[in-house]
């Protein structure tokens, strides 16, 4: 009766290392990744076979590109603040808000600008067909409308004659 | 050895026969020994006890052979490798979109945190 009872365990303890050893085998690449160049980064590297050279100068760029977003980013913010306090005290649109307006858009512009200006930049580093992909891809995860924010789920739907032509 | 052993018999029962019990028995022992002896023994064990022995039995049978010892070794180890490629490949999607969500976020100022 010994037997079977230690076939038994041996089994299950051979499954629970296969388990084991298949999925370390399998995750380690993507941990490894992840750890020498972070998520974001890992995911171009991964995506679009940068690699190297090529690869640093995506980096680079990003790192770049990330600290003037974030320089931008922070200016929009201040914009913002100071539209809210004078929104606190006023009762109408001023021309000091139609102003404070205005520079927020401006900035957005630009921000828009910088980056489909990024993303070029980063598409001609890569190989034409990857860099190809990666502007569709980048252009349908940034560029696709955004409305649904705007107009009320549950809500009736426009039709297309009501819609302005940027819901369309 | 067999002679040292009917000598113990020997002193053992004589050791026995010297016993007395002083001691009175609780009233009816005998027939609520009889009793208990009965019940055991007419004790008919459930449905799932007599799946579980049979199951158990068989299995013992199969593992005690070399083939259904090695069929079954096979089987486990194909059925965590198994499972050590189907969680790897959920580990690999998961990690994935993870990494695509910070990319976007990381570049685009205007999108939200993916909604999970």
């Amino acid at each position: 009766m010994k037997r079977p009872w230690l076939i038994t365990v041996l089994g299950l303890a051979l499954a629970l290392s296969a388990t084991g050893v298949i999925y370390v085998s399998r995750t380690a690449p993507y941990r490894a990744l992840e750890a020498s160049c972070g998520p974001d980064l890992a995911w171009i590297k991964k995506e679009f076979h940068v690699e190297g050279r090529t690869f640093e100068g995506v980096r680079a760029l990003h790192e770049k590109y990330k600290a003037a977003c974030m320089e931008r980013c922070r200016q929009i913010d201040e914009k913002n603040r100071a539209l809210s306090a004078l929104l606190a005290v006023s009762t109408n649109v001023t021309p000091e808000i139609e102003q404070l307006l205005t520079d927020a858009a401006v900035l957005r512009k630009q921000c828009h600008v910088e980056m489909l200006g990024h993303f070029f930049d980063i598409s001609r580093l890569m190989a034409p067909e990857q860099g190809r992909r990666y502007l569709q891809w980048m252009q349908a995860q940034t560029l696709t409308s955004t409305h649904s924010t705007m107009v009320p789920q549950a809500g009736p739907k426009l039709s297309d004659d009501a819609r302005t032509p940027e819901h369309r | 050895m067999n002679s040292e052993h009917s000598v113990n018999d020997e002193d053992l029962s004589r050791l026995l026969q010297s016993w007395q019990v002083e001691t009175p028995l609780p009233p009816r022992f005998k027939e609520g020994v009889w009793r208990r002896i009965e019940r055991e023994s007419a004790r008919i064990p459930s449905l799932w006890q007599q799946c579980w022995e049979v199951l158990v039995g068989r299995a013992a049978g199969l593992l005690r052979q070399p083939v259904g010892a090695a069929t079954y070794l096979l089987a486990l180890l194909i059925a965590g490798a198994g499972m050590g490629y189907w969680s790897s490949s959920r580990f690999a999607n998961h990690t994935e979109e993870t990494w695509r969500s910070a990319y976007v976020q990381a570049v685009n100022p205007y999108s939200t945190a993916p909604e999970r």
